[in-house]
C-alpha cells in the first residue's frame, strides 16, 4: 500500500524554496539568479496554498488564494522589469556575459 | 514518541487511491527534477523552459489542492505571459557565456532553509484531516466544459516555445 500525501507537499515546496536559494547563491548569471528566484517563489505558493487548504491563513481559509494571486500578479511584474532592465543593458554594451560581477563595475 | 514525530505521522495521510496517491508522487518528483533543472542548466532558453514545466506541475499541485482558479491563473498569467517572456527575451539574445560559483555556503544555505521549512510546514499542517482533494472535480469540469480554449491555450503555448527556440538556434548559427 502506498502511503503518501500531505508530508510530500511541504517536501516538495520545501525543495523547491531550497533549491531556488541555492541557485541564487550558486549562480553568478543574472538571469540564472532570476530564474532561480522564480522556482523558490513557485515553492512559496505551494506552502501558502497548502498552509490556507489545512489550516487557513490568519484563520481564513480564502485568504491564501488572494495572496497567490496577488503574488502571481506581482511576480510578473518584478520579472517583466528585470528582465527588461537586464536586456537593455546586455544591448548597451554594459554587461558582456550578464553576470553580476560586471554590475557596477567601473569598465 | 516526540510531538514532531506525532505530527509528521498524522500528516502522512493517503488520498484514498493509489491512482491520486502515485499521480502526486510523479508531479512532485517531476517538479523537483525541473526545478534542479532550471538552476542547473546551461542553456538559459532551455532553463526557462523548465521554469515553464515547473509552473505546469505547480498547477496541477493546486487543482489537487482545491484550488482550480488559482491553478489556471498560474497556467494562463504565469506560464502563459511571464514565463514565455523571458523565454522569448533570452532566445532573442546571443547565448551568453555562463559563470558559476560553486561553494560550500550554498549547499549550507539550501540545507538550512530545506529543514526549516519541512519544521515549520509540519507544525502548521496539523489539520489534514480538513483537506477534501475535492479540487480535482472541478477541474475535470473545467476540461469538460472548455475544451476547445484549453486546446488552443496548449496550441498557443506549445508554438511560442517552438517559436522561441526556434529564433535562438537561428540567432546562434
Amino acid at each position: 500500500m502506498i502511503i503518501i500525501g500531505l508530508f510530500l507537499i511541504i517536501i516538495t515546496a520545501a525543495v523547491l524554496i531550497g533549491v531556488g536559494i541555492w541557485g541564487i547563491v550558486y549562480n553568478k548569471n543574472l538571469v540564472k539568479m532570476l530564474l532561480s528566484l522564480e522556482v523558490s517563489f513557485n515553492g512559496i505558493t505551494l506552502l501558502v496554498l497548502y498552509i490556507a487548504s489545512t489550516t487557513g491563513v490568519l484563520g481564513i481559509i480564502k485568504l491564501g488564494a488572494y495572496i497567490v494571486f496577488l503574488g502571481i500578479a506581482l511576480a510578473i511584474g518584478e520579472i517583466s522589469i528585470i528582465v527588461s532592465v537586464i536586456l537593455y543593458m546586455f544591448k548597451e554594451k554594459m554587461l558582456n556575459e550578464i553576470s553580476q560581477d560586471e554590475v557596477g563595475s567601473e569598465e | 514518541m516526540s510531538p514532531l514525530l506525532e505530527i509528521f505521522a498524522s500528516s502522512v495521510v493517503t488520498l484514498g487511491s493509489p491512482f491520486l496517491d502515485i499521480a502526486l508522487l510523479v508531479l512532485a518528483v517531476a517538479s523537483i527534477i525541473f526545478a534542479y533543472l532550471t538552476v542547473t542548466y546551461k542553456s538559459l532558453v532551455y532553463s526557462s523552459i523548465f521554469l515553464a514545466f515547473v509552473g505546469l506541475v505547480n498547477a496541477a499541485f493546486f487543482m489537487i489542492l482545491g484550488y482550480p482558479l488559482i491553478a489556471f491563473v498560474q497556467l494562463i498569467i504565469y506560464v502563459g505571459s511571464g514565463v514565455l517572456f523571458i523565454i522569448i527575451s533570452i532566445s532573442m539574445l546571443k547565448e551568453p557565456k555562463l559563470t558559476f560559483r560553486p561553494n560550500i555556503y550554498s549547499w549550507v544555505i539550501m540545507l538550512f532553509i530545506f529543514v526549516l521549512i519541512v519544521v515549520i510546514g509540519i507544525s502548521v499542517g496539523i489539520a489534514p484531516s480538513e483537506l477534501t482533494y475535492l479540487g480535482i472535480f472541478p477541474a475535470v469540469d473545467y476540461l469538460v466544459k472548455y475544451w476547445f480554449s484549453i486546446l488552443l491555450l496548449v496550441l498557443a503555448l506549445s508554438m511560442a516555445l517552438i517559436v522561441s527556440i526556434a529564433v535562438s538556434r537561428g540567432e546562434r548559427e
